[in-house]
């Protein structure tokens, strides 16, 4: 890090805990630790990539990020100031500043409101004072940023396929101009060709905008391809991060090693998978 | 002869403004002890042709076309006949293992199920079967009991259950729609490594569905790339990958974040598919792809191109197949 500059979020020693069923009258109910003690910082303008599989707390980290849930301890610093123990007003006005896009592009829209509607409501609740034309000219001009056309505002969500729906979000999350975007798992739920569009569509955001992405994955190519730099989860902790290129050329912890080369290849020369027979395949 | 011989198969559907095409003479084939891997985008007709192998068409479909089974065509077999070939003859791995189980019967009922009812088993034989297609998909009684929920179980450890079920009364033909879009990488890799060594070991045919070309790529021998309900490619996979003959199918593969980077950040923009599928009603007069295809001439608007042969078992519906591939 450049000296001098301050990175755009930094996550220090952040534990979030979750309280499991209580299993005896008299005995405490135990807790599960989902985010133990995760550290990490992203300076403005690069994208963070978080992989790991199911169930290694990276969904809770970005939703202790996005302060939906309280840490039990550590701090969430956005742009220096601890977002993790504001009061929930000054939290609200803040979060002009950061904003989430989820996995599923057909649960996260509400069907019955018109796509004006819902790019719209961010501004609602954060700019209130924004007349109504105005409003108007910045959501059409947020949907043309994002390559859906202006009169896409007054269609309905089941109108859209899947990739023009992530689009949607996406232009939802961008409309208050935040500095960081955190993107759970936004392209899982995608084909691979509309993939490829939702993929280039956070890149060029990026490089045009130079916008911070947070970027939660499992789908480690996709990780590799759009993030500076990359952590590898675990049980709630980061085993091992980097720039992305070096963790991926040269992973050092085992289960990164693991996770990478569990990554199916595009070649059926190199499969791993040596079936009992090279016998000649079917006959047609 | 083939274990599994689809031809010309068409499914469709009267819909109120007129008749959907959903499969338009799917041609496909496979042999025992063989993996068929079947590939497209949504909505191009894949689990459309799982189910129709299956005999599980949706009420109002018409289908015609034949898909033999062992020389038996399933498209004339009465429902009672389908009931009795179901599970015996093939069987079918769902892609949620979630959903794909009973989440308030015990998962040894759940295997032992199709036993009781295609073998007329007893409850005690169908348990002891049970258990050892159990103990098969790597889940021993002695740490899975038979009377374990589905909850109690992680994502892929329900789906080899699943796999248990579909392996319980020695089917000759598996057929398994996205059995790893639900799981984890490295649970993934296990999960095909058992669908691997299971069609091995018991000399059956797997018919895998999915859109991951990784995942084609490492575990089939032979695969087919459907397009809006049509095969536009097919061939022996190490075949197919080596040529890709058809736009669809490098499109499909250039849209694939790349594994082969060396990483020095990289982002760069990753090729696209232009539009999307066509739906069933308005795909277009000629080629169905032509619409998204960047080597599209006069030609492929106005008729539908032909499966051509390409080479040994190899073959693609294309008119500009040369073209295309100058063009790599």
């Amino acid at each position: 890090m450049p000296a001098g500059s301050q990175p755009l979020l930094q996550v220090e020693d952040l534990v979030r805990e979750y309280r499991l069923p209580r299993e005896s009258l008299f005995a405490p109910p135990s807790r599960f630790r989902a985010v133990n003690g995760v550290s990490f910082s992203v300076e403005q303008g690069k994208s963070f990539g978080i992989v790991g599989e199911s169930g290694c707390g990276k969904s809770t980290l970005a939703r202790t990020v996005m302060g939906l849930e309280q840490p039990v301890s550590g701090r969430v610093l956005l742009e220096g100031r601890d977002i993790s123990r504001l009061p929930a007003r000054e939290l609200r006005s803040l979060r002009r500043k950061f904003q989430m896009v989820f996995q599923d592009p057909y649960g996260s829209l509400d069907p019955r409101l018109k796509v004006e509607r819902i790019v719209a409501e961010p501004l609602e609740v954060l700019l209130p004072n924004v007349s109504r034309s105005e409003r108007r000219a910045r959501v059409e001009e947020t949907l043309n940023s994002v390559g859906l056309k202006p009169s896409d505002a007054d269609r309905y969500p089941h109108e859209f396929s899947g990739g023009q729906r992530q689009r949607v979000a996406i232009a939802r999350a961008l409309i208050t101009e935040p500095s960081l975007i955190v993107a759970d798992e936004p392209v899982s739920a995608l084909d691979v060709s509309v993939q490829a569009q939702v993929l280039n569509l956070i890149m060029d955001l990026q490089t045009r905008r130079g916008l911070t992405f947070l970027f939660i994955s499992h789908d480690l190519s996709v990780v590799r391809h759009i993030t500076d730099e990359v952590a590898v989860m675990y049980e709630g902790e980061i085993l091992e991060t980097g720039p992305t290129h070096r963790v991926f050329s040269d992973p050092q912890h085992s289960y990164t090693k693991s996770l990478i080369s569990a990554v199916p290849y595009p070649d059926p020369r190199r499969s791993r998978r040596l079936r009992r027979a090279a016998r000649p395949a079917g006959a047609r | 002869m083939a274990l599994l011989s689809i031809e010309n198969l068409c499914v469709e559907l009267e819909g109120p403004e007129g008749t959907y095409r959903l499969l338009d003479e799917v041609n496909l084939l496979l042999n025992k002890g063989q993996c068929l891997g079947l590939v497209g985008e949504s909505g191009c007709g894949k689990s459309m042709t799982a189910l129709a192998i299956m005999g599980l068409l949706p009420q109002g479909m018409r289908a015609h076309g034949s898909i033999l089974v062992d020389g038996e065509d399933l498209l004339r077999a009465e429902e009672e006949r389908l009931c009795q070939l179901r599970g015996r003859k093939m069987a079918m791995v769902f892609q949620e293992p979630m959903t794909a189980l009973n989440p308030v019967v015990p998962i040894g009922r759940q295997v032992g199920e199709g036993l009781r009812l295609h073998l007329g088993l007893t409850r005690h034989e169908s348990e002891t079967r049970a258990t050892q297609s159990l103990a098969r998909v790597g889940l021993p009684v002695e740490r899975f009991p038979l009377g374990l929920f589905p909850h109690q179980l992680s994502g892929g450890q329900r789906q080899r259950v699943v796999i248990a079920m579909a392996l319980a009364c020695g089917p000759d033909i598996l057929v398994a729609d996205e059995p790893t879009t639900a799981l984890d990488v490295t649970v993934q890799a296990q999960i095909l490594d058992l669908l691997a060594e299971i069609i091995d070991e018991f000399d059956m045919g797997l018919v895998l569905i999915t859109h991951d070309l990784g995942v084609v790529a490492e575990t089939t021998d032979t695969m087919a790339v459907m397009y809006a309900g049509r095969v536009v490619e097919d061939g022996p996979t190490d075949e197919v990958f080596r040529r890709m003959a058809h736009p669809y199918t490098r499109g499909l593969f250039a849209a694939m974040p790349s594994h082969s980077s060396d990483g020095a950040a990289t982002r760069t923009p990753l090729s696209t598919i232009p539009g999307r599928v066509p739906d069933a009603l308005s795909r277009p007069a000629g080629c169905p792809f032509v619409t998204r295809c960047g080597f599209a001439t006069d030609v492929c608007h106005q008729s539908v191109p032909q499966m051509e042969a390409l080479g040994h078992r190899h073959g693609a519906a294309c008119f500009n197949i040369a073209r295309g591939e100058v063009d790599q």
